[in-house]
């Protein structure tokens, strides 16, 4: 996998589109979903994927597998481009709850509420602050990951986390208490 | 928390990756053809431009080349590229020369030319001394820009000025006229 994926990095630096077309394939979802955490509207989500890899096809020649992982380097320019969406939309901002579709089992149903709890409580969190708290605790990524990812140093990263978790803690207990 | 977090690190599904796909090479091939539209546009610019200026630099060659024929041939055969004075530069002249008509300065037979003979001038002196002093100015402008015909004045020759040089050249014109 890893070999078939760095030859399909090096195919499409020699301008070989049908290599990227694959690569599209192969992490279309992973940046589809980190975008999708951060602005929240489906519709938007997918035109920012799309832009994502456009920028990236744009500038592969400047990628260096041997420096980061592909993922990184993707969710490098999503990040940027979720955030300059966010910032340019910062008062017409709607939320969907369609995202839930793809959630049909029902022996998940208490999970699958919580989940929503903690995603509406995102959505109350700054930019940054919803950015560093995807990365880590949704995308599950290492700390050293959202640095290279967003460029902030390690303590924002923790400062921002640390405000976040507790800021959803907060909502979902709140809640919690009302339901 | 730890009890929804299976749930909710699960990746929201991409309705449709073949779309996507799709998508991204539509755009990837349209922006990649306006890249080139406008780098022909660039090209036909630059070419545009190298062939006005080739062919300007040609013209201008040519054109230098002819001018700088026709002083050579000029100075081999004592002629002078005529640049035609304006109207009243040429008036006065006709009328300096009506007055050396008039003051009785030497003209060949048929009338085109002026003789100018140094005895002559020199008893301008004292009959005509204001067109002595304009005479005197015909003298410095033919050293200027005769030197050869200038020669031939001081050794006592007569020296020939056809009209139509006089009126014509606008160096002679404005060096004596001004």
């Amino acid at each position: 996998m890893i070999k078939s994926t760095e030859n399909l990095i090096k195919r499409s630096k020699k301008g070989d589109k049908q290599a990227f077309g694959e690569l599209v394939l192969l992490y279309g979802e992973y940046v589809f979903s980190l975008v999708f955490r951060m602005v929240t509207i489906d519709a938007v989500a997918e035109d920012i994927t799309q832009d994502v890899f456009v920028r990236a096809w744009k500038n592969i020649h400047k990628y260096e597998i041997s420096k980061s992982k592909i993922t990184t380097w993707l969710f490098t320019i999503a990040s940027r481009l979720s955030l300059d969406y966010l910032r340019s939309h910062k008062n017409t901002q709607t939320i969907n709850d369609d995202f839930d579709l793809a959630y049909n089992d029902e022996e998940v149903q208490d999970n699958k509420e919580l989940g929503q709890l903690i995603r509406k409580a995102s959505r109350e969190l700054s930019d940054t602050q919803k950015l560093v708290f995807t990365l880590r605790d949704l995308e599950d990524l290492d700390v050293s990951e959202v640095v290279s990812i967003t460029g902030f140093s390690e303590k924002k990263i923790k400062d921002n986390l640390y405000v976040a978790r507790k800021r959803v803690r907060e909502k979902v207990e709140f809640y919690l208490k009302i339901v | 928390m730890e009890r929804g977090s299976e749930d909710i690190r699960k990746r929201p599904k991409l309705r449709d990756k073949e779309e996507l796909r799709r998508r991204v090479m539509n755009q990837i091939e349209s922006e990649s053809t306006i890249q080139q539209n406008k780098r022909f546009v660039w090209l036909r610019i630059a070419a545009s431009l190298l062939v006005v200026f080739s062919v300007g630099a040609y013209v201008w060659m040519e054109s230098d080349t002819q001018l700088q024929r026709h002083d050579t041939i000029a100075r081999i055969e004592n002629k002078v590229i005529f640049s035609k004075p304006d109207w009243r530069c040429r008036n006065n002249m006709m009328s300096l020369l009506a007055s050396f008509n008039n003051s009785g300065l030497q003209f060949n037979n048929d009338g085109s030319a002026l003789m100018l003979i140094k005895s002559d001038i020199e008893l301008l002196q004292d009959s005509h001394p204001d067109l002595y002093s304009d005479a005197q100015g015909f003298i410095q402008a033919l050293k200027e820009l005769y030197p050869q015909l200038y020669h031939q004045y001081k050794s006592d020759e007569a020296v020939r000025l056809n009209f139509w040089i006089l009126k014509d050249d606008k160096r002679l014109c404005q060096y004596i006229t001004q």
